[in-house]
Order: C-alpha cells, then sequence, then structure tokens
C-alpha cells in the first residue's frame, strides 16, 4: 500500500472513530513520564517526553487517545496517562489500620474463624483444607510484613532503565 | 449533449460517494461514542480520575484493599525470599510509576502455591504465585502479569463490580461512607463487601470485560514502560497448554485463553506494536528467578 494510501486511510479512520470535544480541554500528565507521540500509535515517532503533573490541551479524543497541544507542539498521547485532575500525593492509610488491629478490633473479625496467630503456623496445605472445610482464614501478620515493602521511586527509575538498556 | 450527461453522471456517483461517506461517519461515530461510553461506564481511561474521587475514598479504597489482601495471605502463605520479593516489588513499580495512580503506594507479594495464578486488591495490593513465576521467560512477563493486576486496581474492577462508587455517586453507597458506616449495619456491610470481593477474588470471578480490559490496560502499561508489550499475551499463550489441576482457580475465574489471545491480538495490532524488537531483559530476570529455583 502506498504511502499516500496510508495517510489517506490514517486520515479517514480518524474522522470516522474521533469523538469530537465540545471545547479544549486541560489534562495532567499522571504517570512519571509521558511520550507525546506523532500519531495514535506507539511506534510512532516521539516529539516529547513530558514530566508527571505536566499541563496538556486536549483537542478531541480517539479510540484510546487523545489528540493534545503541550507547548506548542500537536501530538497524541495515551488516554491511561492522563487526567482531569493534578496528580494527588500519595496517601497512605496505615496508622489507622495498624492502631485498629493493636486494639484487636473484635468487631471487624467477628465473621471470621480463624485469624492472625493460627494461621501464621500453618502450612499451604493445612490453609486449603481449612478453606476447604469452610473456614475463614486472614493473616494480618502477613498483611502487615507486606506493608512494610518500601522502594524507592529513583530507585525504580534507575532498575528500569539499567534493565532496559541491557535488553 | 455528451459532456452534459457525463457532467450529470459524475454528479450522481459524487452524490453516492458523499451519502456512502456521510453514512460510514455516523456509524463511525456512533460506534466511536458507544465505545466511549463503554470505555467510561467501566471505569475507564482519564475520567476515572476525575476530580470527584476524594482522598477520603482513596483511604477508604486502601482500608478495603487491606482486608481483602489479608485474605488472600490468609489462603496462601506469603514467600520470605527478601531478594525475589525485591525484584518483583521493583518490575511491578516500574510499571506502577507508568501506570496512572500516583496516589496509591503499591505493594507486590509472591504467594507460596504452585497454582498458576495473580490477583489484586483495591488500593495497590498485588499478589503473585511461586507457580505463576515458574513458567515465566523473562522480565517483561513477569512484568506483563503485575501490569494486568495493576490494571485491575487502577481501574477499579473490584469496586465496580460490587456497586461501591465513590462519594461523587451522589448515593449513599459513597465508598468512604460506606466503610466506615457506624454501628452493626455498617459492620455488615463492609464484611458482606469483603465476602463478596473474595469471592470474586478465588470462585466467581470478574466480569469477561473486565479481565479483557485488564489485558489491553496491562499491554498499553508495558509499552509505556518500555517492556515487550507482547510479553503479556506470550505468557498467556504458553499457559494455556498447561495440565488443567495448577489453572483450575484461573480457568473457573477468566475468560478462555483463546478469547484473551485474540483480544490482545487485536490491541497489539491497533496500538502499532505487534511485531518489532523490544527489551525483554531475560539475563536479569534469570539472574533473581531461574538460577534460585
Amino acid at each position: 500500500m502506498g504511502c499516500e494510501m496510508k495517510k489517506y486511510i490514517f486520515a479517514i479512520s480518524v474522522f470516522l472513530f474521533s469523538v469530537p470535544g465540545q471545547a479544549a480541554e486541560t489534562l495532567y500528565v499522571q504517570s512519571a513520564r509521558a511520550n507525546i507521540l506523532s500519531g495514535p500509535a506507539f511506534n510512532a515517532k516521539v516529539i516529547a517526553s513530558v514530566p508527571k503533573g505536566s499541563k496538556v490541551t486536549a483537542k478531541f479524543s480517539h479510540g484510546s487517545w487523545y489528540r493534545i497541544e503541550y507547548q506548542g507542539k500537536q501530538g497524541w498521547v495515551s488516554r491511561l496517562q492522563v487526567a482531569k485532575r493534578r496528580p494527588l500525593k500519595k496517601i497512605s492509610f496505615f496508622q489507622k489500620f495498624n492502631d485498629m488491629f493493636k486494639k484487636d478490633d473484635a468487631r471487624r473479625r467477628a465473621s471470621r474463624v480463624t485469624v492472625v496467630g493460627a494461621v501464621r503456623g500453618l502450612s499451604a496445605d493445612d490453609r486449603a483444607r481449612a478453606i476447604g472445610r469452610g473456614e475463614d482464614l486472614v493473616d494480618y501478620a502477613a498483611l502487615q510484613r507486606m506493608n512494610q515493602i518500601s522502594v524507592d521511586e529513583d530507585q525504580v527509575m534507575s532498575f528500569l532503565q539499567q534493565g532496559l538498556k541491557g535488553g | 449533449m455528451a459532456e452534459a450527461s457525463r457532467k450529470q453522471k459524475y454528479s450522481q456517483i459524487s452524490n453516492w460517494r458523499g451519502l456512502v461517506f456521510a453514512i460510514l461517519a455516523l456509524a463511525g461515530f456512533s460506534f466511536a461514542q458507544a465505545e466511549a461510553e463503554n470505555f467510561r461506564a467501566r471505569g475507564g481511561g482519564d475520567t476515572q480520575q476525575s476530580g470527584a474521587t476524594t482522598i477520603s475514598d482513596v483511604q477508604a479504597e486502601i482500608e478495603f484493599g487491606q482486608s481483602i489482601a489479608a485474605r488472600i495471605l490468609g489462603r496462601y502463605p506469603m514467600v520470605d525470599d527478601s531478594s525475589l520479593s525485591g525484584y518483583v516489588n521493583l518490575v511491578g513499580n516500574a510499571v506502577v510509576l507508568h501506570a496512572g495512580r500516583p496516589e496509591l503506594t503499591f505493594r507486590f507479594a509472591i504467594l507460596e502455591t504452585d497454582n498458576v495464578n495473580a490477583y489484586a486488591a483495591p488500593g495497590g495490593y498485588v499478589f503473585v504465585t511461586r507457580g505463576a513465576i515458574g513458567l515465566m521467560r523473562d522480565e517483561a512477563e513477569l512484568a506483563g502479569v503485575l501490569a494486568h493486576e495493576v490494571a485491575h486496581v487502577t481501574r477499579k474492577h473490584i469496586v465496580n463490580a460490587l456497586n461501591i462508587r465513590g462519594s461523587d455517586s451522589g448515593t449513599q453507597a459513597g465508598l468512604a461512607r460506606f466503610l466506615s458506616g457506624a454501628g452493626d449495619a455498617g459492620r455488615v456491610a463492609f464484611s458482606q463487601a469483603v465476602n463478596k470481593a473474595v469471592g470474586i477474588l478465588f470462585e466467581k470471578g470478574l466480569a469477561k470485560e473486565d479481565e479483557l480490559d485488564a489485558d489491553n490496560t496491562g499491554t498499553v502499561y508495558l509499552a509505556t514502560t518500555g517492556y515487550d508489550p507482547t510479553a503479556l499475551k506470550r505468557y498467556i499463550n504458553r499457559i494455556k497448554a498447561l495440565e488443567s489441576k495448577r489453572l483450575s482457580v484461573m480457568n473457573s475465574t477468566h475468560p478462555s485463553f483463546q478469547d484473551r489471545l485474540k483480544a490482545l491480538s487485536m490491541q497489539l495490532a491497533s496500538l502499532g506494536i505487534d511485531s518489532g524488537k523490544f527489551p525483554t531483559v531475560t539475563s536479569r530476570f534469570n539472574q533473581y528467578v531461574k538460577n534460585n529455583q
């Protein structure tokens, strides 16, 4: 298929499958970075890479993409990477949760047969048998260990870049 | 005369072309509108994060997710391997940084079972079984499975399946209000919601469209993170040939492999990433996973 023909089909498809917005809309980048692309596909040319919180103006949407403008540049961005509100800061809710279970709040456990202490010593097979008997196992100790997992954003980005560089 | 006839004929053809084009345009527009509405109805795209979601809703989502996570951890022990756990958390959070819910802290745990599956609880609690990891061939596949689960959280599939709406809904069932309900009624409602969510994860499964949506969204996350976007499809394609016992839970809670693969093929083609060379990060995966088995 010729290049001109491809362009023609692309233009028609954008027209057919685009949802015209009422007006330009302000959106904010939610992911660590978002690539602005020359077309609504990930194999399109990267025009710019913009950081979280950047403000872009959406002209219209096309499937899972927005046609946007950013600092005078026109391009496309995935709808999954932007939102109408500024990105929220991290929200933590562990203190209340930990306090709740320190108090051994029986009210939330009323429907459960086997909880934290009893579960801790059970093997996977024991647990499967208990579940099979209809017991309702809950492991708050493991949850607290999971809540303690912490990774730094810079560490994650460096880990990712290192991995991708290696292929 | 012949010239006039030609002109008239040309004009008719032109009119027909215009009509056909207009019909196609209308059909396309209707389709796009329906698709967009469907996308939004399932909590899709940017609209899930409109200004209406409040901090208390997010806190409620985390609290709700913690109660579900404790039940998942009650069913399967958590693997106690700091090196492997650290690795899975780095891969998972690499995906999370490129997803759209910066307000949530995601945590990833490995479950000690040969069953092949992964789970996600609202608020950012993601689980993958040792059996599932054992069948992966590279870091991109691990990222793909985690991305599918992260998508369940970012798209609020469980919360939507239980019909628990945010405080913007104007109903009496606002998430924050619902979960902090006072008195016996509030406690019963909370407990019932947790039971239902656990039932969805282990028995009933989410709606087929939510699972396909998680595949599609997870694939976009792979692409935006930089991993091989075909990785999730590769993994699903491999495990479909497994003996049924280890896949029993996944089979009962997910759409057929055939449906998932077909949808993923279409998704990859539409995103322009169905072919090409992309990073799989195999050597690092082998270092952390295969060499320690």
